[in-house]
């Protein structure tokens, strides 16, 4: 490619107001038309804040001091958000919290209405940009019923619509299905044929292979390595693992069904059905499966297939219509399953409501437990996930990655008989990942079960040994 | 070199006020259906929950004018949702702008006692907004009207029990956590 | 609430847009305030539950709602009676005692004209909220034109609240993973800990939402040119001119009405019935 640089960024440096610590520290790269750039590295390395300089948050919105050289499309920065938002895309991690309208052609148009764009032009533009995502037919949809990979291609349309030069992606596959994230692939292909710079912030690398033109890794806010080329990726090198990076080639794992599984099994799902109420239709019916013992049984399905729903049954936060559930053949009802089970939600937030991690530990252990079984467990897990040293700080003052191992921690103080967790790696570094995925591995390995929803195949292939399919 | 916004409220502020409108009508619903409408101990929860979180939204936006912003806003929602609320919303809108006054007197959006001081006067003297209403709709009956006003009494218990005391708690605890930074 | 969690736009039987039909509730609730004649109030009830009835379909709703209401109103009567009644029979003998009986009397003598000046406010709300979905009402405040600092918040909320319903779904499930049971029980007997369960999270998921918000919306430039053009522009119909000029002529003739109902006459028709239940007592 040989398209003209739109970004242009020479001993780019940036620090937070209030921080001594500089978060990006002399950063040089240069991006062209046509050309894609995956920014990697291990949590906290400064990806976010050069994704904030690249779409002009800094300095508009986040204050602090930026030095060096950066230019963008042309426009020497620092310049005014007004005036970069019309060179630059963003999506966020998370659509849902960017997207703004009620429905699909609302949100892809809303950046033009904001521009006092003609309805004539307005209207062109929005159909172009969905046909280009492939969803003219969630034109009319209400935001509210889409899939999360339906709510990203909806805030990458609105992208394409404002006719955007550089496209900034922040974390785009987190919660995308595998399938999902091919499209999201093919997707950025397509943005590079029509001319847009893409720049990827992901630790997810395998995805981008053939796809990114230019790979920076950072580390403590300093380039670690940048990597120019078709292959970039493969040549990134094998010092990667040492810097906490994802693997760039994952395949599928072959996992073994629950059904030829042999040895004893802990729970026992047998013939349940479910359907929200009378008038909408069954998910499960007559659903039987068997989770083994000691093993990690990951459920695999398509977006909408009812997985988590499946783990919430066996939780015992939904009741079955008919048909029980048994936990080492005693059916158990859904109060007691509570008892038994822990469960990781996806969403970190609302699961951490103390004051220090030592206090979250302390309330999530089972009542009835000594004094001294406590601190020896709080003791243990702090260990484990490496969080002895932030124990007595305030729980959601802690990074992503720090709250994740704090949420599967408490889970674990809870002594269950059976995990539950639902995408408990999404958005972490390889490092994280790989701690998660240990301290299953001990879990099941010590007598526990495990079942395990997740999009993340790194995951899957370290840690699962089953494989409970669910079709829609 | 941060650009100067020609607006005194920033974006931030505002989807802060909306957000914590939603939540409040969402939470209050949720506290409704578990316990009941007009159960007084649903009605002591209710009000606790609402006041912490405004306790919360003040030392979030710390900025004069945001209890008259949040109040406009709510009273925008059952203005345009519900088409009522016209009559009390200036005579509240008044009162709302009166206690932002008293925050900037006490002290400022920077000191915790001074936005607890403000949101307490708020509460109270949005209550007696309410019981005026009850009088104006209610005029024939003063049953109806001491019914109305014996009602409100539990909700100000809630504010003053645990609104007050926890909103302070907890943006104490969310400054600790980073997430706060006004106060 | 469930309007705004509607996922698709409602069916509104009359073609109605939503301006108009706030502006009928608006006008008609606040108009309502003034009223105090029995036989106005009557009317105008009924001339809005003719409304109502040609704006919806769904009976059940506003059954629940009429039933809903009614008991409310026979609930409050029933407790400041047996109240003053208790009172009453606390200072019996003492001249306090007969002021009470009194009061009692009147909280059952008066009880329809608050009753009947709640129906019309009733109806037209019903009537708007029915037929209310989160795009029409995205779609009417665009076309309103609000300022930033009114449409923001206000795009924020419906958008959210949606949202919110689920987060508070998932974080009732997380509680209760804990081993906290939510229920009414638990909240009387924990209720410190039952505000800091729902509180510290609410808030945290909040403040953090904000800030993404927050920054999709600097980006796309809302709330930030003066006059934004709009994908679907929304036109009043004839329906909607006839439906509002019907609406400030009836606000107006009850009006006029209310200020032709001698005071003196109402004022001595309450009297009378006070006497005439004394004297039979």
């Amino acid at each position: 490619m040989s398209g003209e640089v739109v970004i242009r960024a020479k001993g780019l440096s940036y620090t937070y107001p209030f921080q001594g610590k500089k978060a990006l520290d002399g950063v040089s790269f240069t991006l062209r038309r046509g050309e894609a750039l995956l920014v990697t590295g291990e949590s906290g390395c400064g990806k976010s804040t050069l994704m904030r300089i690249l779409n002009g948050l800094v300095p508009e919105h986040f204050r602090g001091s930026l030095e060096g050289e950066l230019e963008i499309a042309g426009e020497p920065c620092p310049a005014p958000l007004e005036r970069i938002s019309r060179h630059v895309g963003t999506v966020l991690q998370n659509p849902e919290e960017q997207i703004l309208a009620t429905s699909v052609e609302e949100e892809v148009a809303l950046a033009l209405e904001w521009r006092a764009t003609p309805r004539e032009k307005m209207a062109r533009r929005v159909d172009a940009a969905l046909c280009a995502l492939e969803i003219p037919h969630l034109a009319r949809r209400s935001v509210f019923t889409l899939s999360s990979g339906e709510r990203q291609k909806c805030v990458i349309a609105s992208v394409v619509a404002a006719e955007s030069e550089i496209v900034v992606m922040d974390e785009p596959t987190a919660n995308l299905s595998p399938g999902a994230t091919e499209d999201l692939a093919r997707i950025v292909a397509s943005l590079k044929r029509r001319g847009a710079a893409v720049v990827i912030v992901d630790h997810r690398l395998y995805w981008l292979k053939g796809v990114a033109d230019k790979v920076l890794v950072l580390k403590d806010g300093k380039t670690a390595a940048y990597v120019e080329g078709r292959d970039a990726l493969s040549r990134l090198g094998s010092g990667k693992t040492a810097v906490g990076l994802r693997r760039i080639d994952v395949e599928s794992p072959a996992l073994r069904d629950v059904a030829e599984s042999g040895g004893p099994s802990a729970v026992a799902i047998d013939s349940v059905s479910f359907r929200h109420s009378r008038r909408t239709p069954y998910i499960y019916r007559d659903f039987s499966a068997l989770l083994p013992r000691g093993g990690i049984t990951a459920v695999v399905g398509p977006n909408g297939a009812g997985k988590t729903t499946l783990a919430r049954l066996v939780c015992g936060l939904l009741k079955p219509e008919s048909g029980e559930i048994a936990f080492d053949g005693r059916p158990l009802s859904a109060a007691m399953r509570r008892r038994d089970v822990a469960f990781v939600m996806q969403q970190m937030d609302i699961q951490l409501y103390m004051r220090t991690v030592r206090e979250e530990l302390d309330f999530s252990a089972p009542r009835g437990l000594s004094r001294i079984d406590r601190r020896t467990d709080e003791k243990r897990w702090l260990d484990a996930f490496g969080l002895a040293h932030l124990a007595d700080r305030h729980p959601h003052s802690l990074s992503g990655g720090e709250k994740q191992r704090l949420v599967v921690a408490c889970a674990l103080m809870k002594r269950p008989s059976l995990m539950v967790l639902d995408e408990p790696t999404s958005g972490l570094d390889g490092r994280n990942m790989r701690v998660i995925a240990d301290v299953l591995r001990d879990y099941a390995s010590s007598g526990g079960t495990v079942l395990l929803i997740t999009h993340d195949l790194e995951l899957l292939s370290l840690a699962a040994t089953h494989r409970l399919e669910v079709a829609r | 070199m941060a650009g100067k916004s020609r607006f005194y409220w920033r974006t931030e502020d505002l989807v802060v006020v909306g957000l914590f409108a939603a939540l409040a009508k969402v939470v209050s619903l949720a506290i409704a259906l578990v316990g009941g409408g007009m159960n007084p101990f649903t009605l002591f929860l209710k009000n606790g929950v609402s006041t912490a979180l405004l306790v919360v939204l003040v030392a979030r936006v710390g900025r004069f004018g945001v209890l008259s912003l949040q109040l406009f806003v709510t009273h925008m929602v059952s203005l345009l949702m519900f088409g009522g609320g016209m009559i009390s919303f200036l005579p509240a809108l008044a009162i709302a702008i009166l206690c932002d006054g008293a925050i900037a007197l006490f002290g400022g959006y920077r000191r915790l006692a001074a936005v607890i001081a403000g949101v307490a006067m708020y509460d109270l003297l949005l209550r007696g907004v309410s019981i005026g209403m009850s009088m104006l709709s209610a005029r024939e009956n003063a049953g109806m009207v001491m019914m109305a006003a014996v009602m409100i009494v539990p909700g100000y218990f809630g504010c003053l029990l645990v609104g007050l005391p926890f909103g302070a708690k907890f943006v104490k605890e969310l400054r600790h956590a980073g997430i706060v930074r006004n106060v | 609430m469930q309007a705004l969690c509607a996922t698709s736009e409602n069916e509104d039987p009359c073609g109605l847009d939503f301006r108009t039909r706030l502006l009928a509730s608006l006008v008609l609730s606040t108009v309502t305030i003034y009223l105090s004649d029995e036989r106005i109030l009557a009317v105008l009830a009924a001339a809005t539950f003719a409304y109502l009835a040609a704006s919806t379909r769904r009976w059940k709703v506003v059954a629940a709602a009429y039933l809903m209401m009614t008991a409310m109103s026979i609930l409050s009567i029933a407790v400041i009676w047996c109240s003053y009644t208790l009172i009453g029979a606390i200072l019996e003998g003492s001249s306090a005692a007969g002021r009470f009986a009194q009061m009692r009397e009147s909280v059952l003598g008066n009880f329809h004209t608050p009753f009947l000046r709640m129906l019309p406010s009733m109806n037209v709300m019903l009537a708007l909220v029915l037929n209310l979905s989160v795009q029409k009402f995205t779609g009417a405040m665009k076309s309103l034109r609000m300022p930033r600092v009114v449409f923001l918040p206000l795009l924020v909320f419906c958008r959210f609240v949606p949202e919110f319903i689920d987060v508070t779904r998932q974080l009732r499930d997380a509680v209760r993973m804990r081993g906290f049971p939510v229920s009414f029980g638990s909240a009387i007997l924990h209720p410190f800990q039952t505000v800091r369960l729902t509180v510290v999270p609410l808030c945290v998921r909040t403040l953090r939402m904000a800030d993404n918000l927050a920054m999709a919306a600097e980006m796309k430039r809302v709330g930030y040119a003066r006059r934004p053009t709009h994908l679907r522009e929304t036109y009043l119909r004839g329906r909607d001119w006839a439906t509002m000029a019907v609406t400030v002529s009836l606000a107006a003739a009850v009006v006029v009405w209310q200020s032709n109902v001698p005071q003196k006459a109402s004022m001595m028709r309450r009297g009378a019935t006070i006497e005439k239940r004394s004297d039979t007592k």
